[in-house]
């Protein structure tokens, strides 16, 4: 076989694996409605409990923290990902899959695909939450598409650091602790919810250059419609080295626990 | 006749313990091997290497003429699998499972499902084709399981313990249609710790223990050879497990 072929037949294999997924989710729809509820909840929550107390200068609160919700919710849905793939391979599952004559790469590649979908699904309607208790996007719709993109962006190059530790774990449970475990202050610990200025002094430095930061940034300034360039390079960079790493790691540590 | 089967030699070490002490054993195209042997003996270690899941330590199989190390994609695109596992996506209906198979068989979308539907009916599943898969018995799921194994046409089958759990009822429509593919020409390599199993589909037995083949022949041989009247004390006396 060609390596064109074998190109085209890795990517076919991704949309089928990829549509296996969306058809799970639309067998328990009110997972998906579930898990959109929840980051909803969250603007909703966030913006009416901090709003008052927390002082983000020259900006209104709901300005500042939707983009920052967004990121956070993406990288907490991106974990879940380790969750999927430590399953399915807990199950034969992935074992009948790789007697298929099919690309190994694409069981991945398709979960990831999927989960970028969900991903695209979850923040439109926080955007539309976050209108609801009044975000303006200055920015435009066009910047703030770019915003949109940017995360979901962000959460696949996620989702592929998430699917090596979730290849990693040993069963469903020990892959979400894993993910907790290093999601949680890349959630926290960063420009999300409060300005990083606020932070105790040996915090800033690291909350100030953790890549949650570099996109939250990043989307902050394309939607209220500041300079994004930098920030947007920054975001991107992160994004890049993020998949650089994790791509290569799950496609070899999947063939090593799948032969 | 050309082997669908060969292998010669087969080793294979998990770290330091043998599994495997150099296995030869060969299925001649259109008939049926059955592996027999207890717990641990290198059944599941053996189908893993010829299904191309495993990397032998040393050694050398081909199936369907193709290297399982070197052409393990060939060796792939001419096998089916099914096993006591039942690999069947439990969130998809019974038609997706097959679908996704056969799409992922490189089957068109078109002939995927034209496929999905003669197996569906074939195996007694058309009613219900398009309820999960996690509904089913565990008969209905095994017939799927097998299904799925089908939908390329595969000359090459391997069964691994594939009515462990089934009452004898189920056990015998899948000893049915079994037979139905190797009359059709199917090759197939199956395992099991039934040994009135290997009696009624075999055309030859291999038992192997502690990770050698300790005997083989047709299952009246072993009987023979061993002087006992059932396979079953055959085995037994073949692998020490009593006298």
């Amino acid at each position: 076989m060609s390596t064109v072929d074998t190109l085209r037949w890795s990517v076919a294999d991704t949309f089928v694996l990829a549509g296996r997924s969306l058809r799970h989710w639309r067998r328990q729809p009110e997972l998906l409605l579930l898990s959109t509820a929840q980051p909803v909840l969250l603007v909703l929550l966030f913006t009416q409990v901090f709003g008052g107390a927390v002082a983000t200068p020259g900006m209104r609160y709901v300005d500042w923290l939707v983009p920052g919700v967004l990121v956070q919710v993406v990288a907490w849905d991106s974990a879940k990902t380790a969750v999927g793939v430590a399953e399915d391979l807990a199950s034969s599952t992935i074992e009948r899959f790789r007697t298929l004559p099919m690309s190994a790469p694409a069981v991945l590649a398709g979960r990831t695909l999927a989960d970028a979908g969900r991903n695209l699904f979850v923040v439109l309607a926080m955007l539309a939450a976050g209108t609801l208790v009044g975000l303006r996007t200055p920015g435009g719709p066009l910047a703030t598409a770019g915003a949109v993109a940017l995360t979901v962006a962000f959460g696949y190059a996620l989702t592929w650091l998430f699917t090596y530790l979730g290849l990693r774990a040993r069963g469903g449970e020990a892959a979400l602790a894993a993910g907790i475990l290093v999601v949680f202050p890349l959630m926290f610990a960063s420009s999300a919810l409060v300005p990083v200025e606020t932070m105790p002094a040996w915090l800033r430095p690291l909350a100030a250059h953790q890549p949650l930061t570099a996109v939250i940034d990043a989307v902050r300034a394309l939607m209220r419609g500041e300079p994004a360039a930098g920030a947007v390079a920054s975001a991107l960079a992160w994004t890049a080295a993020i998949l650089a790493l994790a791509v290569p790691l799950a496609v070899r540590r999947f063939r090593q626990v799948s032969t | 006749m050309r082997a669908a089967i060969r292998a010669e030699g087969l080793r294979k070490g998990y770290q330091g313990v043998a599994a495997l002490r150099g296995v030869d054993l060969e299925v001649p195209a259109g008939s049926v091997l059955a592996l027999l042997g207890p717990n641990g003996a290198g059944k599941s270690t053996t189908v893993k290497i010829l299904t191309t899941l495993l990397a032998p330590d040393g050694g050398r199989a081909e199936v369907a003429g193709f290297d399982v190390v070197r052409q393990p994609r060939r060796v792939r695109a001419a096998i089916g699998v099914a096993g006591q596992y039942a690999a069947v996506d439990g969130r998809l209906t019974g038609r997706e499972n097959l679908v996704l198979f056969g799409r992922l068989h490189r089957l068109s979308r078109g002939a995927a499902a034209r496929r999905a539907g003669e197996l569906l009916d074939r195996f007694d599943l058309a009613g219900a084709a398009d309820r999960l898969a996690r509904t089913y018995s565990g008969g209905m799921r095994r017939r799927l399981d097998l299904a799925a194994s089908l939908v390329a046409h595969a000359p090459v089958l391997f069964l691994d313990e594939p009515t462990t759990g089934l009452d004898p009822l189920r056990r015998e429509q899948l000893w049915t249609v079994v037979a139905e593919l190797v009359a059709a020409g199917t090759s197939v390599l199956l395992t099991t710790q039934y040994l009135e199993e290997a009696d009624r589909l075999a055309d030859r037995v291999v038992v192997v223990d502690h990770g050698r083949v300790v005997a083989e022949g047709t299952a009246e041989q072993l009987k023979h050879r061993t002087g006992r009247s059932s396979l079953d004390a055959a085995f037994l006396a073949l692998t020490g497990v009593a006298a």
